[in-house]
């Protein structure tokens, strides 16, 4: 039976984190009332054919050009996608088709501990369309309700090249893409709410040709899981055609998460797009000193931290993964090391104590209440032996829930750990008095009776007891 | 005096002096208008009330300082938005549609004190002046009425009904009906006059433009509308104009292409009243050179392919989902199929069936791209004479006003022969404007072009010709008897 | 002319516009001289001239994102001719 080998490209569009549509004043907050965000120029209504560009909208297209490694374009221009739908205003959309804002980039993606560049075909700004609710479901729909907020708010397109052969090295690819985008601050890329949108374009071939063969087009994959799933299924389905001597129908499907399964969208007319030059919208040449002030507000990208966390601060490898694998992890660790510089202790601590409690409250990193210099000041009170490193778990939950500083409450639980060794000589002796059989136990070489006789210490002191203190003693006296 | 053929300057003059009450102007106005309305049907929008209480306001107005157009009776093109008033483009798609906003050329009209008499008819979305394609039939000619006007706009003007108009100017629509009209017209350079508001059908070629019956009035309307737009980049310093038309440049040199009689259906007697036109301004000691533009004559046929793809585009907003008419359909294809067939007239289907047809791919590079490389040639050449003279002359249309019912119907060809002298300017963004003279009866233009922002020289030129006071059609006459 | 025909029902659809019998058969008859002219065109050779698709030589603005308000939910819908309280209505989407 004949191998194939699956060739996949995705296009990914992300809604941009302006406060203004991409023509006009418009607001893009999400989730406001329908249709309250519009005027002429995004209502399309006659006579609004003035459409004014949003400079931070161009600028966080030159800088997701830039961070994916992209030949930026000297002169921004923008063109019509001419075609009529209920959700496009003016019967076309302004999109960028023969002058891209970027091209010929990469991104590089790490895939079974090997490094593989992923070529990006091209990045381009354009608007977005309104948005359709439709009674029940779109088949049987008597008819649809449109709301045009969401139309013409400014969206980054990302073609990549169909560099992809796995429904896994696709879910990576998406994973390092969108945390780039968070990285530079350009979209908040929420899947869920439509920020970060993914369409797959998959074909296959047989394993070594060089030729591309029939492809579908996959949309309405709505998590990273669903981009997974949806082109694992569509490999397996074309695999299947293929091995029984068919052929794949060139055609969009729609993914439907419910049955794990693509469906034909059954699309009756094919629609012939044009494309020519937006007579409205001059050109506008790039200059390069503000090229250079967008290159210089990209931040540090997450290759260059991750290699910077493992050569610099001598982190596993997975431990820098971890922390780097968000822009806002990262930056919270680093801040921490200013007050705590022990790298790998405050590493463990913020991916066990802190992301188990973000994990489970179900919040982001940047939503912590505990500032990362009092982060680093509780783990230097453990070393200082001013607390246990469990009274310090406790002092932490308490301070993740109020936000109060760690010796405020130390001070006030009065959680100090007790190393007076006279205070612990008293408690010593009242244990090893109230417990004799432990005693025997011990000096009959049973050394775990020690253990015992330790926790009944640290008992009695609701933990306080420095533990390395109170093994001391209890060494001391039973040897007496 | 005729209280309704006083200049920009003669009525703010005689309110300030309480030699004239703008009730007074406007009840003249009101009665003549509700007349020619009924004659030449020229308006689409016409609300007396609503013009009574503009003058009411500017009458209980205690501004000390008046701008310059107080109480300028001026027409608007419907294709024009108004908030007070509805904006059809003479479109059954448009013909209740009600703009929530106001261009900023009106705007700026009212905030120098003009009042506005009313919206005027125009062919369909502005599209030409053959008198075939409004919904709410063609403007009859104030010179003969049997004659298309080309646009409200002009009949509006010429008949006196206004001191000036705007109205759009794609491939010369503003200089023909000027032309047909007798009356002066300007299409300034592109994108001196915001575009704000103006409903443009192909936005590359499109500006709004001022007609008038004397140039002091037209370089008012100029003055003050001649500002940045929004999206414009302040222009060029420009002059004071009401106050260079006399200082026409001791040498101004006006080149006429060598093979101007060539237009296709130019007719005899304007080729012979052309020429002694050009011994005239010979006589009064302006150059005249003879060039040769080769490609001019392909003008029209590029600004018919560039505006048939451009309005292709620009009109896919009327899909019957926002605003305007709607034709139901069993579903939303069949709806806009509906809406935009029964909503469109013959003329503007065809136009925009040829717009879809040159953008496809098969036609796209030999047609639309080649149009447009074409437009640079003609650009370099028209910018090479005119840096070599001050004025490119030419007809501006090579017939009279047509019939409206001719047989077989005129104005149906494509590329439009009307438009023959008229669309180079449109195509290169140059102003040109239109002076009017006469033959066999009826008026027709001197077009005159220059180069961007050169609108001085035009109004300079017409200013010298003016000599002699602009002649009243015979309707105008009769109009003054209401 | 019968290709010419073919494409011009395409193009008609893509605009969204049923012509009639009468239109095709005037349009078709119009195109003839237009397709003389345009065939003199081509035969201009324009290879290296740059195309201009603009009104004006001047260089695009930028608008700084800063939010103005939008229009209210009264006016936004009161030229459609069908709405309910909050949005546009348009027919089913599918077409069988």
């Amino acid at each position: 039976m004949t191998a194939f080998e699956a060739v996949i490209g995705l296009e990914v569009h992300v809604e941009l984190l302006t406060q203004t549509k991409l023509f006009c004043s418009c607001s893009t907050d999400f989730g406001a009332a329908p249709n309250t965000q519009v005027c002429p120029i995004c209502l399309g209504l006659p006579g609004g054919n003035t459409p004014r560009l949003n400079k931070k909208a161009v600028a966080y297209a030159i800088k997701t050009a830039l961070a994916l490694n992209c030949q930026v374009a000297q002169e921004i221009t923008f063109d019509r996608k001419n075609y009529f739908y209920a959700d496009l205003p003016n019967g076309y959309q302004i999109t960028q088709h023969f002058h891209p804002m970027g091209k010929k980039g990469f991104l590089p993606v790490n895939v079974a501990e090997k490094t593989k560049n992923i070529g990006i075909h091209q990045v381009h700004l354009e608007e977005d369309a309104g948005k359709m609710f439709h009674v029940g479901d779109i088949l049987s729909s008597p008819f649809s309700r449109v709301d045009f907020n969401r139309a013409s708010v400014p969206l980054v397109e990302i073609v990549t090249e169909p560099d992809l052969r796995t429904a896994e090295e696709a879910r990576l690819f998406l994973q390092k893409l969108r945390n780039t985008l968070l990285y530079i601050g350009i979209s908040d890329c929420k899947m869920e709410e439509g920020s970060l949108r993914c369409d797959a374009n998959i074909s296959l071939r047989p394993l070594g040709s060089k030729e591309l063969g029939v492809k579908t087009e996959l949309k309405n994959m709505n998590s990273f899981r669903a981009v997974y799933r949806g082109i694992e299924y569509e490999i397996e389905r074309q695999t299947g055609i293929l091995q029984e001597g068919g052929t794949v129908i060139p055609e969009t499907r729609h993914w439907d998460e419910e049955i794990g399964a693509t469906k034909s969208m059954r699309e009756k007319l094919s629609e012939s797009y044009r494309y020519f030059p937006d007579p409205v919208l001059l050109p506008l040449k790039t200059d390069t000193k503000w090229l250079e002030e967008i290159l210089y507000s990209i931040p540090e990208l997450p290759d260059s931290r991750y290699k910077r966390f493992t050569e610099d601060y001598g982190l596993p490898p997975y431990d820098a993964e971890v922390l780097t694998s968000s822009r806002d992890l990262a930056d919270y660790y680093e801040q921490a090391l200013q007050t705590y510089p022990e790298h790998k202790n405050l590493s463990n601590w913020i991916m066990s104590e802190l992301m188990g409690l973000l994990n489970a409250n179900n919040m982001e990193i940047t939503a912590c209440k505990v500032e990362p210099p009092e982060l680093g000041d509780l783990l230097k009170l453990i070393d200082q032996g001013t607390i246990s490193g469990k009274i310090a778990k406790t002092v932490f939950e308490e301070m993740f829930t109020t936000g109060e500083k760690p010796e405020k409450i130390i001070r006030e639980k009065g959680l100090t750990q007790i190393s007076d060794e006279e205070t612990l000589l008293k408690i010593v002796d009242t244990v090893v008095t109230a417990h004799p059989g432990s005693v025997e136990d011990y000096h009959n070489g049973k050394n775990k009776a020690l253990g015992f006789l330790v926790g009944q210490v640290m008992k009695e002191t609701k933990g306080q007891a420095n533990p390395r203190l109170v093994n001391k003693l209890l060494q001391k006296k039973l040897s007496n | 005096m005729d209280p309704a053929n006083l200049s920009v300057q003669q009525i703010t003059a005689k309110i300030n002096k309480k030699e004239l009450l703008l009730t007074e102007l406007g009840a003249i106005l009101a009665g003549r208008s509700k007349y020619a309305q009924k004659k030449l049907n020229l308006f689409i929008s016409f609300d007396p009330q609503l013009f009574t209480e503009q003058i009411k306001k500017n009458e209980q107005s205690t501004q000390v300082n008046r701008p310059p157009l107080w109480g300028v009776p001026v027409a608007i093109a419907d294709n024009i938005t108004t908030v007070d008033q509805k904006t059809t483009c003479a479109s059954r798609l448009l013909a209740a549609y009600q703009p929530p906003f106001e261009a900023q050329a009106v705007s700026l009209l009212q905030e120098n004190g003009a009042l506005l008499i009313g919206k005027t008819n125009l062919e369909e979305f502005g599209l030409g002046c053959a008198g075939n394609s409004s919904y709410f039939k063609p403007v009859k000619n104030p010179w003969d009425i049997k004659r298309t006007a080309g646009s409200g706009a002009a009949a509006a003007v010429a008949s006196g009904l206004a001191t000036f108009a705007l109205a759009s100017d794609v491939r010369g629509e503003i200089r023909q009906a000027a032309s047909y009209c007798g009356v002066i017209a300007l299409k300034p350079t592109y994108g001196k006059i915001p575009r704000e508001g103006l409903i443009d059908s192909a936005s590359s070629l499109e500006q709004t433009g001022i007609l008038a019956r004397r140039v002091s009035d037209l370089a008012w309307a100029l003055q003050v509308l001649a500002v940045p737009g929004n999206n414009n980049p302040p222009a060029v310093k420009r002059p004071l104009y009401p106050e260079i038309l006399g200082n026409i440049p001791a040498k101004t040199r006006i080149a006429v292409p060598a093979d101007w009689d060539q237009a296709p259906l130019l007719e005899e007697g304007i080729k012979n009243n052309f020429r002694e036109q050009l011994n005239k301004l010979a006589r009064v000691g302006l150059e005249i050179n003879y060039v040769t533009l080769p490609h001019f004559q392909y003008a029209s046929l590029v600004a018919t392919i560039i505006g048939a793809v451009e309005a292709f585009s620009n009109l896919s907003n009327l899909d019957g989902v926002r605003f305007g008419y709607r034709k139901e359909g069993k579903h939303l294809q069949e709806m806009y199929i509906k809406t935009r067939s029964a909503g469109f007239s013959s003329k503007l289907k065809k136009f925009l069936t040829l717009g879809g047809l040159l953008s496809t791919k098969k036609y796209y590079n030999s047609h639309f791209l080649q149009g447009q490389k074409m437009r640079s040639i003609i650009k370099k050449e028209l910018l090479d004479c005119l840096q070599e003279n001050e004025l490119l002359l030419t007809p501006t249309t090579p017939c009279n006003a047509i019939l409206l019912d001719s047989s077989p119907p005129a104005g149906e060809e494509l590329p439009d022969p009307a438009a023959y002298y008229t669309a180079a300017a449109n195509l290169a963004g140059f102003p040109s404007l239109n002076f009017p003279v006469s033959t066999n009866g009826l008026p027709y233009g001197l077009q005159f072009m220059a180069k961007k922002e050169d609108e001085g020289v035009l109004l300079q030129i017409a200013f010298l010709l003016e000599k002699e006071p602009i002649k009243w059609p015979i309707f105008a006459l009769e109009l003054q008897e209401v | 002319m019968k290709a010419v025909q073919e494409e011009l029902k395409g193009a008609a659809w893509d605009a969204r516009i049923e012509l009639t019998a009468t239109e095709t058969k005037e349009l078709l008859q119009e195109l003839q001289n237009f397709f003389k002219l345009t065939r003199q065109l081509q035969k201009i050779n324009l290879e290296k001239t740059p195309a201009t698709y603009y009104g004006s030589e001047k260089t695009n603005t930028l608008r700084e994102d800063v939010v103005q308000p939008s229009l209210p939910l009264d006016v936004s819908l009161v030229n459609a001719p069908e709405t309910d309280d909050s949005c546009f209505l348009v027919p089913r989407i599918i077409e069988e």
